[in-house]
């Protein structure tokens, strides 16, 4: 975020940036890189990596206790599909307030998505509907003399509020899945797959659920889910300061969980597939 | 491989069809209460699928599976929703379920004037030609029962 506001420092921008509109999964796709790129070329040392993170990425993982409570939480890789873009007034796009965030609600163009939230306004990131200098956004805006206005939306990231509510969701969902079976003996849901991202839950016999969202073309999950219970029992269940099904506040847990997750993420490129 | 049943939902969430083949356990609750749990857990793994999505999604939710049988799901942008239960053996069969509904649901339903829509179907030429067709799927086996 420094490296952004260092480069869009005012409002009069008149650069207009689409970052997402080429809907790859590159990584680092930054107003600064950008600029770097129009410079001196960009690093080759990066490409390899890039195109690893392209291919393989896990997203995020989740633990889930008995009761449906989010105890553990990580983001490992979030893709950055986001487009900023310099407006003048009037806003040719139709925002609305939801959930504390401000929304486009139409007016789809440009890599800008109806549903996608307003992230940063002239470079500086917004705080749910407040400006950086805690203004309502959507006065802000509303206001012609801050135009020209260089507005960055993106998919609106998840707040701890929302995942503790997601996990629970899965909670259920993962109940109902093994209620509806047509077969006798069925667990829940051991893996969802949807266009952009798969679902791998494993869950213990002692009732917790550990979740990976990963690529769909990610290899090796499943042993990264036994993996990751490995790391549970051996950082949090033998730490004497953790007590159970509460959340999970073990450094050596973080720290062998974020290990894992690379390895596994490395390992996919090459391992077979799952 | 088998297929073991198929529900075929609208927009508003009425169970316009559901056919079974091989089932072996049934959910122990009405069948009315069953599309209703079904239908509410596809609404939901929907919303949950779409905020927990790190990118903007196309076709959205597409399967789940258990250690059991696997589901799958083919929405249309009128809210159609084909569900279609299949052991784990089965692969991705999005066309499939298209087919059912390009070529069974608005051939013999909606272009039917004696059926109407938002009820449950009672044609008797669509039950036996979706009931036809699933049999003779590649991954239908008569065998497994």
């Amino acid at each position: 975020m420094a490296l952004r506001n260092s480069t869009l420092s005012g409002p009069a921008i008149a650069r207009t940036e689409c970052a997402g509109a080429a809907g790859g999964a590159r990584r680092g796709r930054r107003a600064g890189s950008r600029d770097r790129d129009s410079g001196a070329g960009p690093p080759p040392k990066a490409e390899p990596r890039v195109r690893a993170a392209a291919a393989m990425a896990i997203f995020s993982v989740y633990v889930v206790n008995k009761a449906g409570g989010l105890i553990y939480q990580l983001d490992s890789y979030a893709p950055r599909a986001e487009a900023e873009k310099t407006f003048s007034y009037p806003l040719d796009l139709l925002l609305k307030l939801h959930d504390e965030r401000v929304l486009v609600a139409f007016g789809q163009r440009d890599g800008i998505r109806v549903g996608h939230a307003v992230l940063a306004i002239n470079g500086a990131d917004v705080n749910g509907k407040y400006t950086a200098d805690g203004k309502e956004v959507l006065e802000y805006l509303g206001n012609p003399a801050n135009y020209p206005v260089s507005i960055r939306f993106g998919r609106p990231r998840l707040t701890s509020n929302e995942k503790l509510m997601l996990a629970s969701m899965f909670h259920s969902l993962f109940a109902i899945g093994s209620q509806l079976s047509p077969e006798q003996g069925s667990s829940g849901i051991e893996m969802l797959e949807t266009d952009t991202f798969k679902l791998h839950c494993f869950q213990t016999l002692t009732g917790i659920k550990f979740v990976v969202l990963a690529d769909p073309r990610q290899a090796g999950i499943d042993s990264l889910l036994r993996k990751i219970y490995e790391i549970y029992s051996d950082f949090a269940l033998k730490n004497p300061f953790y007590s159970l099904e509460m959340p999970i506040r073990c450094e050596l847990f973080d720290q062998n969980l974020k290990l894992a997750l690379e390895v596994a993420e490395k390992a996919g490129t090459f391992g077979p597939g799952s | 491989m088998t297929v073991h049943n198929l529900y075929l939902f609208d927009r508003n969430g009425v169970c316009l069809h559901y056919s079974e083949w091989h089932r072996k356990k049934q959910a122990g609750i009405p069948k009315e209460e069953e599309y209703k749990l079904m239908y509410g857990m596809l609404f939901s793994i929907r919303s949950f699928v779409s905020k927990m999505s790190p990118l903007d999604m196309k076709d959205g939710f597409l399967a789940f599976q258990t250690s059991r049988y696997k589901l799958h799901y083919y929405e249309t942008p009128t809210g159609i929703k084909v569900v279609m239960n299949t052991d784990l053996g089965v692969g991705p069969i999005r066309d499939v379920l298209h087919h059912i509904y390009s070529a069974l649901y608005v051939e013999l339903v909606v272009k039917n004037p004696l059926c109407p829509l938002g009820q449950t179907v009672q044609s008797e030429l669509f039950r036996s030609r979706l009931d036809s067709y699933v049999r003779s799927l590649p991954f239908f086996s008569a065998r497994a029962g």
